[in-house]
């Protein structure tokens, strides 16, 4: 089993806002591998940023653990605080990198001096210093900008550069906060690319707050849904995205939105003889390839159950195929079940929609 | 030369040197703003980091210091200029030994200088993107780095830019000064020009004033916009 890197057990946060308190964070706890890319997905609001910035305790919990590498940096329970000393903190604070949606680079450095700004500690040498920094935009592909200012990169470019300052003391972990998230798509996924490639070669180990479902989808090991500050559902990725267990989770990855749109692509006939005891319409969920050709033909023969397909899908989950198939199922009702009853035990995920559903 | 005589007889008079020249008052204007500026400025800036930093949810939070400053702050921004003169001539009188002339006139000049300065250093430095301190904090930087890195480097072309407004409004306080005796430009306009219906005097003078504050606007604005990187 890999090494637990980062343990928040019980996090609660609240703010006080005019007399208000607001709960951001409820009684949560993450627990990160290290290697891992770990996704923490939720609606804006959530509390994601907020959990967070308790792993470098940008951050103070109101209550709970924060344990990085072994090692308690804050505990507070029962009233009594623990917490380790200010310069400390500043150590272990180069050994977690962070970056932003809006990169948060200093506007009068250079790209260099950026990166050499996170350096200003190390015991290094001026010139181990500069090597070092040009080492780090050579590793994202920056070496040329480097007596750039921010304001001559693109958005893509300046996330490079934060990425090259978050890991200038070769920092253990990676916090993303929606790093992507002010990006253009083909900037998003060299973003993407570059993070997991990081992960790959140095092993860095990544958490990764977005509320853009196609970079968890690209990239993330696990997931963690959050919802008002709590966690409410966690887990590998494909696990979470092939049984979705909350509504609020189909919701984030959007089986609703699709559910929505197999209905809106069925014609007016097709919805009456939903209504009729002999059709149903069925959400199918399966991974791997090889599982899609012969299903049609092996429920017809061997259920006389005939399939149609109103629209499919095929994702790809950390490289993982991921097909969603809507289907409209037409057979006696017990024939039905038993084909329904085969494709789970082949591994599909089969979801039912009645016809009150789908005519609501 | 003789035509210029003629139409300015008394602007003339008063010569170049001599205890009432011209270069000797523009020499104690530029001596009062040069000295108020870097007295008042440095503890203006000073305080202006610290009612940032002090404050709630600054970097250095501290609520003891924070309202220290800003009381002190506040309460001298209050006194009119002219009333503070006044107010302070004891004090003076035990830094510098005198009560009149343009070393005297420091001591309120740096005093005023202080609260006008701390405020607008304190819009200034605030104006910088939390985001940015937060991404320092989270590289471990210290305090010191906080402020001379981030806040103040980030600002620093709003920093010449107020620093620029200030100096205007110094060089303003340094005829106000004049007035009661500090020397200078004012005083040349006031006690030569203006009492003795010597009109020339006046409007030499105002000319004088004016291009000097032009030339600090104009050397302000091009500094800031030579420090500045933050737009393409
Ligand atoms: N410093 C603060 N003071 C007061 N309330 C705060 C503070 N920071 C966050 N909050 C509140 O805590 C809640 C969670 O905020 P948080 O930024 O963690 O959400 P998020 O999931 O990161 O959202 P987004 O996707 O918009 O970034 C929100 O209600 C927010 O208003
Ligand atoms: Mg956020």
């Amino acid at each position: 089993m890999a090494k637990q890197l980062i343990n928040l057990e019980n996090i609660n946060v609240s703010f006080d806002q005019a007399g208000n308190t607001v709960q951001a964070v409820k009684d949560a706890s993450l627990q990160v591998e290290q290697g891992e890319i770990y996704g923490v997905v939720g609606y804006s609001g959530a509390g994601k940023s907020t959990l967070v910035r308790v792993i470098n305790l940008l951050q103070l919990p109101t209550s709970g653990k924060v344990e990085i590498n072994g090692e308690v940096l804050f505990e507070k329970k029962d009233g009594v605080t623990k917490q380790i000393g200010t310069k400390e903190l500043r150590e272990k604070r180069r050994n977690i990198g962070m970056i932003f949606q809006h990169f948060n680079l200093l506007e009068e450095k250079t790209v260099i001096r950026n990166v050499e700004f996170a350096l200003k500690h190390s015991k290094k040498k001026e010139k181990e210093v500069t090597a070092q920094a040009l080492k780090l935009l050579k590793l994202v592909g920056l070496e040329d900008r480097k007596d750039f200012y921010p304001a001559q990169l693109s958005g893509g470019q300046q996330q490079r550069v934060a990425i090259a300052r978050a890991l200038a003391n070769d920092p253990d972990i990676l916090i993303s906060d929606e790093a992507t998230s002010a990006l253009d798509p083909k900037s998003t996924t060299q973003i993407l690319d570059l993070l997991k490639r990081l992960n790959k070669e140095l092993g860095l180990t990544i958490v990764l707050i977005t509320h853009q479902m196609e970079a968890v989808k690209q990239v993330a090991d696990k997931i963690a849904v959050m919802s008002s500050g709590e966690i409410i559902e966690r887990g590998e990725l494909v696990d979470v995205f092939t049984h979705p267990q909350k509504e609020l989770t189909k919701e984030l990855i959007g089986t609703q939105g699709e559910l929505k749109k197999a209905i809106h692509l069925l014609d007016k006939d097709a919805i009456q003889r939903l209504n009729h005891e002999e059709w149903e319409l069925a959400h199918l969920t399966y991974t791997g390839t090889n599982v899609v050709d012969p299903i049609a033909a092996k429920l017809y023969k061997d259920f006389d159950v005939e399939v149609s397909i109103i629209f499919g899908n095929v994702d790809e989950l950390r490289g993982t195929p991921v097909g969603t198939l809507f289907v409209t199922l037409k057979g006696a009702k017990d024939n039905r079940e038993k084909a329904i009853a085969y494709l789970k035990k082949a591994g599909v995920d089969v979801e039912e929609y009645s016809s009150r559903e789908v005519i609501a | 030369m003789s035509e210029f005589a003629h139409l300015m007889p008394n602007v003339v008079h008063l010569g170049w040197l001599g205890q009432n020249g011209w270069l000797t008052s523009i020499g104690q204007t530029l001596y009062m703003t040069f000295w108020a500026a870097l007295f008042g400025g440095v503890i203006g800036l000073i305080f202006g980091v610290g009612l940032v930093i002090f404050d709630k949810g600054g970097i250095a939070e501290n609520r003891v210091l924070f309202n220290i400053f800003d009381k002190i702050v506040s309460i001298v921004r209050a006194i009119p200029f002219i009333i503070l003169l006044a107010f302070i001539a004891p004090v003076t009188q035990a830094i510098v030994g005198t009560q009149i002339g343009p070393t005297a006139a420091l001591v309120p000049l740096s005093l005023c200088v202080i609260p006008f300065y701390a405020r607008q250093v304190q819009a200034a430095i605030s104006s910088v993107d939390k985001g940015k301190i937060e991404a320092a904090q989270s590289l471990g930087a210290t305090v010191p780095d906080l402020i001379f890195d981030v806040y103040l480097r980030e600002a620093s072309s709003e920093l010449i830019r107020v620093t620029t407004v200030t100096l205007i409004s110094l060089i303003g306080m340094t005829a106000m000064a004049g007035a009661i005796g500090a020397g200078g430009l004012g005083n040349t306009a006031i006690a030569y020009g203006y009492n003795q219906f010597s009109n020339d005097i006046t409007l030499v003078a105002t000319l004088l004033v004016l291009i000097l504050v032009v030339f600090v606007q104009l050397t302000g604005d091009v500094l800031a916009k030579a420090t500045s990187h933050s737009h393409r």
